[in-house]
């Protein structure tokens, strides 16, 4: 029986093209036929978004951490620290290890295993989700680093450049900078493989 | 990017991170520091009410500086007594409003100052007297009392000599009181 006469009885018991086509594949090809590039499951895009919400977790609470940790080394001479100051900063610093502490493990595991499944599939490098979330970061990562540029400019023409400031700064600019370029060398990288 | 470069980044990241919370524990304190400073707060606190009710027990308002009986020895006697001078201040209280109502336009109405919150009645019994209290207050001729009467969200009572007496105790303002033998009418 020829597959034209099995794919007609097929479709008039029910079957859906889709799946007569992967029945036809898993049967007949050597290799399982693959996924259209920038087409992404909803298990990658479950998985992408919790990586990068897990990354921005990490981030935002790692500067945080850091700008608290240069304002208990450096404090502001011009403002009067209470204890309710100190106690309210302590309380934001535990605050920042507990998010740090879940969401940084969590998103080293699922990056790894987002970039095992590339390597495996380099297709899946394409996935719209992927590229999307990628470039957001990206961008978001771009607009901070400008931002604080901007800040520090801004600081040093009205003369209030202090340690403190530049401190936190450089902090902000190393944490952005940092993650912004793995992305972009990522993202380039699995361009490039992809073609 | 090679596996290797990810995995040197993920090295760097994880080094900053892990100093970050190891900063952060030497800050902030470990768990088990910060529960005891917990239970320290806890008890700076009672302290700080305890001392401050022995203080109000014993120090004379109107002559600040003497004290108008010795201190307690132990924090049972001082219990003991912040009970007694409790219940008796609140009585000297109530008396002198039913002394002070009586013979005023309103026939039974005096104004409290204090809250007594160790004699909490139950909401439904509250709510029935306060059904029939309503159109009683509701006739009054200070109409605002009435309506702040019926917007009790707590009402104590007290019996002296046979008769209910209660007021509202939601607030810094306290004010109507109403014997129950007018409010039962």
């Amino acid at each position: 029986m020829d597959h034209a006469t099995v794919f007609l009885l097929l479709r008039s018991s029910g079957w859906k093209e889709r799946e007569i086509a992967q029945a036809f594949a898993t049967r007949e090809l050597a290799m399982p036929v693959p996924e259209r590039a920038g087409i992404g499951s909803a298990r990658d895009a479950f998985l992408h978004l919790l990586v990068f919400t897990a990354l921005y977790a990490s981030a935002i609470s790692l500067i945080f951490l850091l700008f608290t940790y240069i304002e208990f080394a450096f404090p502001d001479p011009a403002a009067r620290t209470s204890d309710y100051a100190i106690e309210g900063a302590l309380s934001g610093i535990r605050a920042s290890l507990a998010t740090l502490i879940v969401s940084y493990p969590l998103f080293l595991l699922v990056w790894w295993f987002l970039l095992r499944d590339v390597r495996t599939s380099v297709e899946k490098a394409k996935s719209g989700v992927r590229r999307w979330l990628s470039f957001l970061s990206l961008f978001v990562g771009a607009v901070t680093i400008m931002a604080d540029v901007i800040t520090v400019v801004f600081y040093l023409v009205e003369g209030d450049l202090t340690v403190r400031f530049l401190l936190k700064v450089i902090a902000l600019f190393l944490v952005t900078g940092g993650l912004f370029i793995y992305l972009a060398l990522t993202l380039r990288s699995e361009g490039e493989a992809g073609k | 990017m090679s596996p290797r470069v990810h995995a040197a980044f993920a090295v760097v990241a994880s080094a900053v991170v892990a100093a970050s919370v190891a900063w952060g524990f030497v800050l902030a304190g470990s768990p088990a520091t910060r529960r005891l400073e917990r239970f320290d707060e806890q008890r700076l606190q009672d302290l700080q009410l305890i001392a401050r009710e022995i203080q109000w027990m014993v120090m004379d308002p109107n002559k600040m500086g003497t004290l108008k009986e010795a201190l307690p020895k132990t924090l049972e006697e001082a219990a003991e007594r912040a009970r007694r001078t409790f219940i008796r201040s609140k009585m000297k209280r109530l008396m002198s409003c039913v002394r002070r109502s009586r013979g005023s336009a309103h026939g039974t109405r005096a104004s409290f100052g204090t809250i007594p919150p160790a004699c909490a009645v139950s909401r439904s019994m509250f709510s029935i007297r306060l059904r029939s209290e309503k159109n009683r207050l509701a006739m009054s001729a200070k109409k605002g009392d009435a309506a702040r009467f019926v917007k009790l969200s707590c009402v104590p009572f007290f019996r002296t000599g046979g008769a209910v007496v209660y007021w509202q105790s939601c607030g810094a303002r306290c004010s109507d009181f109403v014997p129950a033998r007018r409010a039962g009418q």
